[in-house]
């Protein structure tokens, strides 16, 4: 019973966050989805404080773990445009094997270099 | 009335798939993808029109939008590892994000793509319930683009740790980064695997805030081009 109460609270502080970020959006006109921007106010809230994690812990888990399966109805709905998938196959492939590499060789060298760099940089101006 | 029908097709198919991965053969495949062909197998054979499906399960898809939102709990959890190191941590996130989107564009549009499934590309990198977001915002197709997210994702889960080795990445830093930026919760979920915990903890980090800054990108960049 307690668990059914801490789950709904939390959803209701977690919708609050996208009724607030969908006025906002709607009245700056900004091109930015209402569920990220709350996503941005909701991280900010909990890291000032605004919002205590016990209100939200059961909520959060629950609904990150399992959050794959609110997609699967946008996989069915791939029958819709089965033709633009069975004419674009070759072209979404290569891209994704192209950009994908891509992203994670870069992103991967860049970290890895930069931290040594700093760590080196670190340890010769303690040195000095 | 609610036809609970949809719901609970979903609700099993995904459970069943969330079994059969146990399977060894099948572990390197996601639940998502697995429940998604039963899925499309289930409305062809029986020729359900997607719509009536949709009438009922639609009531599942409305959760995204609280549990996008819930993904700050795990960037607030995390807050610290973010403060260590945060100028190269951020610029690896700038450069994933960037670097995906520009590739994608340059790549599709080589490959002389419709605009729309361009369009529904762009967000291929972020996890699914953001790029869902991010592609109904810029008046693209959300279902192509969940199609091509988990593509994207099984490719950098199943590749990335090969790639990173190959080319001698070799801190957890590093590897969680740019796995967990490229690849979303399925390279994450691969992470997981190598059971380093920093990996996991940075890969998880990285596809929110990577899907935060894709997000914000995405529109202007089209907005650019357009």
């Amino acid at each position: 019973m307690k668990t059914i109460v801490r789950f709904v609270l939390g959803l209701l502080i977690l919708m609050g966050f996208y009724y607030i970020s969908s006025f906002v959006v709607k009245l700056l006109n900004i091109p930015l989805a209402p569920a990220i921007l709350g996503l941005i106010l909701f991280s900010f809230a909990l890291v000032e404080g605004l919002i205590k994690e016990e209100w939200i812990q059961t909520t959060c888990d629950c609904l990150i773990k399992n959050m794959a399966m609110f997609i699967v109805p946008f996989m069915g709905g791939l029958v819709l445009y089965k033709h633009m998938l069975v004419k674009n196959w070759f072209v979404i492939l290569i891209v994704i094997f192209v950009t994908t590499t891509i992203t994670i060789v870069v992103t991967g060298l860049f970290v890895e270099y930069g931290l040594k760099y700093l760590r080196l940089y670190r340890k010769r101006k303690n040195n000095d | 009335m609610i036809n609970p029908l949809g719901i609970v097709i979903t609700v099993l198919y995904y459970k069943i798939a969330e079994k059969i991965k146990k399977i060894s053969i099948f572990s390197k495949i996601p639940p998502i993808v697995i429940a998604g062909v039963m899925l499309i197998a289930t409305l062809e054979i029986f020729d359900i029109d997607y719509d009536i499906y949709n009438e009922s399960a639609k009531y599942l898809t409305i959760i995204l939008i609280p549990a996008t939102i819930a993904l700050g709990y795990p960037i607030y959890k995390n807050i610290e590892l973010l403060k260590k190191n945060k100028r190269i941590i951020y610029t690896g996130f700038i450069i994933a994000a960037v670097i995906a989107i520009l590739t994608t564009y340059v790549v599709a549009k080589m490959c002389n793509t419709e605009f729309i499934v361009i369009e529904s590309m762009l967000p291929k990198s972020v996890t699914a319930p953001m790029a869902v977001e991010i592609s109904k915002g810029i008046g693209a197709i959300p279902e192509l683009t969940a199609c091509i997210v988990a593509l994207t994702g099984i490719f950098g889960g199943v590749f990335g740790h090969k790639i990173l080795k190959l080319i001698k990445v070799k801190s957890d830093v590093a590897i969680g980064l740019s796995i967990g930026a490229a690849s979303h919760v399925i390279g994450t979920a691969r992470c997981i695997e190598e059971k380093r915990e920093s990996q996991v903890v940075m890969a998880s980090v990285a596809l929110v805030i990577v899907g935060i800054i894709t997000a914000i990108i995405i529109p202007l960049f089209i907005y650019l081009i357009k």
